[in-house]
């Protein structure tokens, strides 16, 4: 017997939490739980309907460790086998130690989460690509929630970022955003982006107006460095 | 020596139902919430209750200190209920916690708990802050409709919302969130919070004698009042999330 599927939201409507988004034969996606036949919102966020799962996109919340995040930590601890990593989440990270390391307490770190078992404390890996102690960069603070959209789909707004603005650009999962510029003009006019998708997350065609939004600041600043 | 004497009123009541304040038995007293007022809590929220001012402010999950009470499969939710001491309408209240506001901290998070989804969060702790700037009667439910939007606001997931409102007895007459006179002299008051999506009830507290009829009316009358309130509460939190949407369509027509 097949059940009949009710969808009752549109795809990116405004929902809160306890809403009835669908009832029926639907999988509940993130931030979706189910009640009976039911399917009602834990958060406020925008309604995502994909095939047979119905899923929320949060607007608001913290951090909250995944295994294979790539997350960005400053060194607030540290004995002789482990540091302890300050990474926006409600537990401190563990970052393992073989041996002598140059990381000191106060350091910035860039780590993978290698396994939380969601009660204790995340532990970190430093193995990889592009990991370790970030040197010669500055780190903006955004919303966690907000990191899908500073990426873009695929990669599309942060490569766009790197592209107009000419800087290597990083995330961390948990709010971190890394740019390796010293240029202030630089500097600025990406925490400038970075607020205006944080403001505007939930605005569909974003891109375009970042990108606007990049160009002109670019062309502003190469005059503003001509005149200096 | 109380510095101000409040005098008790000859009726509180007529007898075509017309109360003190000029309201109907089944009117609330005007209501305002708002949300996202503090910057730097996770969620907040500001409610205006008739004469009531409550802030609450709600942090979490975040690291459980002291580390003994961590709960290893499920987030420690924490309430505190304070009145300021300027918030009275006659004396100065002692500032601190004392017996009163120590039972409505616990009131208050027995009301929330079963909403929170708190085994997501093990070994966490979520904290809500209920500050009493000025109190009218009915604070406890007041707490409990904001604390539950700033739990919202704050990207906590929850079951949904759950709203408070109060019924009172006053001579004959159920009267719906009674204000302060009533709640001095009248006969009796019952504060209750339901999850408004299912119906349930997650506070239920009363005074007064009650008989069952009574007691029925009360009950009904007091998710009639949350009703009302439940939509203040959605409204509150579209208008915040919607103003944002409405803050970039406008900077997009200056872009063009």
């Amino acid at each position: 017997m097949t059940q009949e599927v009710k969808v009752f939201v549109k795809d990116r409507q405004l929902v809160l939490p306890g809403q009835v988004l669908a009832e029926g034969a639907l999988k509940a996606g993130p931030h979706v739980y189910k009640d009976g036949s039911k399917l009602r919102s834990m958060k406020i966020g925008l309604a995502s309907i994909r095939e047979n799962t119905v899923s929320i996109i949060p607007l608001r919340g913290g951090y909250f460790p995944r295994v294979g995040d790539i997350i960005v930590g400053k060194v607030i601890d540290a004995d002789s086998r482990h540091l302890l990593l300050d990474i926006k989440s409600p537990m401190p990270g563990i970052l393992p130690i073989k041996g002598g390391t140059r990381i000191k307490i106060g350091d910035t770190v860039k780590a993978r989460i290698k396994s939380f078992d969601g009660i204790s404390h995340p532990i970190l890996t430093i193995r990889g690509p592009k990991l370790g102690k970030v040197r010669n960069a500055v780190i903006f603070d955004v919303e966690p929630m907000k990191i899908p959209r500073i990426i873009g789909r695929k990669g599309s707004m942060i490569n766009m970022m790197k592209e107009i603005v000419g800087c290597e650009i990083e995330v961390g999962q948990n709010g971190k955003v890394i740019v390796y510029s010293k240029d202030p003009a630089k500097l600025r006019l990406i925490e400038e982006a970075l607020r205006k998708i944080e403001r505007e997350a939930h605005i569909s065609g974003l891109s375009d107006k970042i990108r606007n939004m990049l160009e002109k600041g670019v062309r502003n600043a190469n005059i503003r460095r001509k005149e200096a | 020596m109380p510095i101000f004497v409040e005098k008790k009123p000859d009726k509180l009541i007529s007898e075509d139902g017309t109360r003190i304040d000029g309201r109907k038995p089944d009117e609330l007293r005007p209501i305002e919430i708002e949300v996202g007022v503090l910057e730097r809590a996770d969620g907040s929220a500001y409610v205006k209750w008739g004469g009531n001012r409550i802030l609450v402010a709600v942090y979490g999950p975040r690291a459980a200190h002291p580390r003994h009470q961590a709960i290893p499969h499920e987030a420690l939710v924490r309430c505190r209920y304070d009145m300021a001491p300027f918030s009275p309408s006659t004396d100065r209240k002692k500032p601190g916690p004392d017996r009163r506001s120590i039972e409505l901290s616990t009131v208050i998070e027995e009301a929330l708990k079963p909403v929170i989804f708190k085994e997501m969060f093990g070994g966490t702790a979520i904290d809500i802050f209920v500050e009493v700037l000025r109190s009218d009667a009915g604070t406890r439910v007041a707490g409990i409709t904001g604390a539950s939007v700033a739990l919202a606001d704050a990207g906590i997931p929850i079951r949904g919302l759950v709203t408070g409102c109060s019924v009172g007895k006053v001579g004959d007459f159920i009267v719906l969130d009674p204000g302060h006179e009533e709640d001095m002299w009248g006969d009796g008051d019952m504060p209750v919070a339901f999850f408004m999506e299912t119906g349930e009830v997650t506070l239920l507290q009363a005074d007064g004698q009650y008989t069952y009829d009574e007691f029925q009316r009360a009950l009904k009358l007091a998710y009639e009042g949350c009703k009302q309130v439940y939509e203040l509460q959605k409204k509150a939190i579209i208008e915040k999330y919607e103003k944002l949407k409405l803050e970039g369509e406008i900077d997009e027509q200056e872009n063009s």
